[in-house]
């Protein structure tokens, strides 16, 4: 009977041990995404005011090239490389924004139409202007966010 | 009070008629209304968009931080909405990279550089 009973003691300790271990493991992981979702949002914080400087120095720079070469393509590239960087780092909230503009300054077709790529074609004025239009408003927005994430 | 996103919208269109030689600046005397013992005006441009007019300068003057107790220059550029004996109907006055480009922009047309550097190239 006590052997009985001391098997039953066993087998309980050791499922509850393997309980416990899927719960920390569980916790484990949760605590894993916390961390970086904290990481992310530390970093995104710190380099918000580098990206805001960069945004608005490429736009400058590329209206006043449009307007006097009608040469764009080098601002563009490099506003494109800037944007994948932010693209990264910032919320979903924002990052549809960020993702239309790579789009259209990097001259890819929305995933939908892959089929439309339309490389080596030199940007029309419209063009040019929604994505000056586009990298305005997403400074704005970040100048925005800038202010509220001094009170969180 | 319109809302930010308008008034950006306004900003872009009316750099893009500017560029593109749709809408006129000149220089103009400032209306009477902005005048301000605190700040000064260095160049007033003024043009008529769809009907309205619509005034664009930079203010200059100094304000005093309480906290270090010393005084400051500060510069900014406004945009205004002129209405009827150079009233003013609306001022927007905040920081933003797209009305600083517009400002560029409004001073290279008004003063017509292109026009001046082909003169003194001849």
């Amino acid at each position: 009977m006590d052997l009985e009973n001391s098997s039953k003691l066993m087998s309980w300790l050791s499922l509850s041990g393997n309980v416990a271990s899927l719960v920390s493991l569980i916790i484990s992981f949760a605590v894993l995404r916390q961390t970086r979702a904290i990481r992310k949002a530390f970093i995104f914080r710190g380099r918000l005011p580098e990206f805001i400087s960069a945004l608005t120095r490429l736009s400058a720079s590329l209206l006043m090239n449009y307007e006097v070469k009608g040469d764009t393509s080098g601002d563009l590239k490099k506003l494109n490389a800037v944007l994948r960087n932010l693209e990264r780092k910032v919320e979903s909230s924002e990052r549809k924004a960020v993702k239309q503009l790579i789009r259209q300054s990097g001259r890819m077709p929305h995933p939908m139409v892959f089929w439309r790529r339309r490389d080596n074609v030199t940007f029309t004025p419209e063009e040019v202007w929604a994505v000056y239009s586009g990298t305005e408003a997403l400074i704005v927005t970040l100048r925005e966010l800038k202010k509220d994430l001094k009170w969180s | 009070m319109p809302s930010e996103s308008k008034i950006q919208r306004l900003i872009i269109e009316l750099t893009k008629a500017t560029v593109e030689k749709q809408v006129e600046w000149d220089f103009d005397v400032p209306p009477s209304s902005l005048a301000d013992g605190n700040y000064s005006i260095s160049e007033y441009f003024q043009a008529e968009y769809k009907g309205q007019w619509i005034g664009l300068f930079e203010r200059k003057g100094r304000a005093f931080d309480a906290d270090r107790e010393v005084y400051y220059w500060v510069a900014s550029i406004i945009l205004v909405f002129v209405g009827e004996g150079g009233r003013i109907l609306f001022e927007y006055d905040r920081e933003s990279s797209a009305l600083n480009n517009l400002y560029r922009v409004v001073k290279e047309s008004a003063s017509d550089i292109d026009n001046i550097l082909d003169t003194l190239l001849q």
